[in-house]
């Protein structure tokens, strides 16, 4: 039995001109298509890299990386001899600030989605600032007032901003989410620019968008 | 064959009519514009954690023949204050590289009680105090927004923090532009009264050479 290999060349002479050309017309588009795809993904790879090193410039010299929270408190100092008798309640008047390191900000970008994905650094909480002219007394025991009583209050009342502000998670939240609305509005103009088909996303919102 | 050249040909030669006039078509410079600078500003809105102390006295609240009591107590409690500037109000005049921007003052726009931290044990009753009844409990959570909305309004350096945070994003967008076209623009920033950063006025602002 004679068996017969598929010959292309002997195929294509054999075809009609109009139709050798139309096959030869659709190969050249598909190679030129192929070769254009390739240049167009490099290209916007390129893009990419450029806007982000841009942004990342921005970003880094932004003087909006910190934010203030208020915290009026009460105090109580009590007894050192008998903890559980309260002496008085001191209220005062503090600020704590929150903040971010912008310049550890990292950037990447995610072609197959068309996103730059921004991870943002911990939140860290600065030395709480008590306005020591703010306190004001409510004595439970008539003999602790006296003038030597502000030193003391004064050491409670930061003793007591100091723990509260650090177990307040709503602090830090929404430092966070001042810091993400300051970075859209830093970031979007100029991505919207550069490359308008691309979203900006914060790590760990990405799974959501 | 020569049929099918010629209709190849044709249709090259109909390709570039199509094509040569926009190549060579340079692009309008873009510049800035007042929509995307209102949208800059909605991203610049802070929300601050606020921690806040309510004082609630009544003076001879209660009375047993000659004798009264004053009733006085303490609430701790906290919220949300959101700050940020009237969009309605800002406004932008651009005349040839001359960027004049009116800039409304920075306001609380929102006000929002925790409700679950405002709980008997929030509160703090002075030790001569008259009897709190569930009436005085309830009159004392009605003030505590108002008390919380008050205080914030009347807290120049954060509003003077939330409004330097808009106009500091807004100059960042200007400046992006310079980098996008080569061109330098001058900001000039006009304050709507009650400001709270600059005196009133207009002030020119260049960026460092």
């Amino acid at each position: 039995m004679e068996i017969k290999f598929f010959n292309p060349l002997k195929s294509i002479k054999k075809m009609k001109r109009a139709t050798r050309l139309l096959l030869i017309g659709v190969v050249v588009g598909i190679v030129l298509t192929l070769v254009l795809v390739n240049l167009g993904q490099k290209k916007e790879k390129e893009a990419v890299a450029k806007t982000i090193s841009t942004l990342e410039k921005n970003v880094q010299v932004s003087e909006l990386s910190t934010y203030t929270s208020i915290y009026n408190g009460i105090a109580t100092v009590t007894d050192p001899e008998k903890p559980e008798k309260v002496k008085y309640y001191v209220s005062y008047e503090a600020r704590i600030d929150a903040g971010l390191d912008f310049s550890a900000i990292k950037m990447e970008g995610d072609l197959k989605n068309a996103r730059i994905v921004v991870t943002l650094p911990d939140i860290r909480l600065q030395e709480p600032a008590v306005d020591v002219s703010s306190l004001d007394y409510l004595f439970m025991d008539d003999k602790a007032n006296q003038s030597a009583v502000t030193a003391d209050a004064l050491k409670a009342c930061v003793a007591d901003v100091e723990v509260e502000t650090k177990e307040e998670k709503a602090i830090l939240e929404m430092a966070e989410q001042n810091a993400k609305n300051v970075l859209r509005a830093l970031m979007e103009p100029m991505l919207e620019q550069d490359l308008p088909d691309y979203q900006l996303v914060f790590a760990g919102e990405e799974e959501q968008s | 064959m020569t049929g099918i050249f010629r209709k190849i040909s044709a249709l090259l030669a109909a390709g570039w009519l199509v094509l040569m006039p926009s190549c060579g078509k340079k692009e309008p410079l873009p510049q800035p514009d007042l929509t995307r600078m209102k949208a800059i500003c909605q991203l610049s809105v802070m929300d601050c954690y606020y921690h806040n102390v309510v004082k609630f006295r009544q003076e001879d609240a209660s009375q047993f023949l000659w004798l009264t009591w004053d009733k006085y107590f303490w609430i701790e409690y906290d919220g949300v204050v959101t700050l940020g500037i009237d969009i309605s109000q800002l406004d932008m005049d651009m005349d040839d590289k001359r960027v004049k921007i009116t800039l409304p003052p920075a306001e609380v726009q929102k006000c929002r009680v925790n409700e679950e931290t405002l709980t008997p044990d929030s509160f703090i009753v002075a030790k001569d105090s008259a009897r709190i009844t569930a009436e005085d409990e309830r009159l004392a959570f009605e003030r505590a927004q108002a008390d919380m909305e008050a205080a914030a309004a009347g807290d120049r350096a954060l509003l003077a923090q939330a409004q330097q945070r808009a106009q500091q994003l807004l100059e960042d967008y200007i400046r992006n532009f310079e980098t996008l076209t080569g061109e330098h623009y001058e900001i000039v920033w006009e304050y709507l009264e009650d400001t709270v950063s600059e005196p009133a006025g207009e002030v020119s602002s260049e960026p460092a050479s």
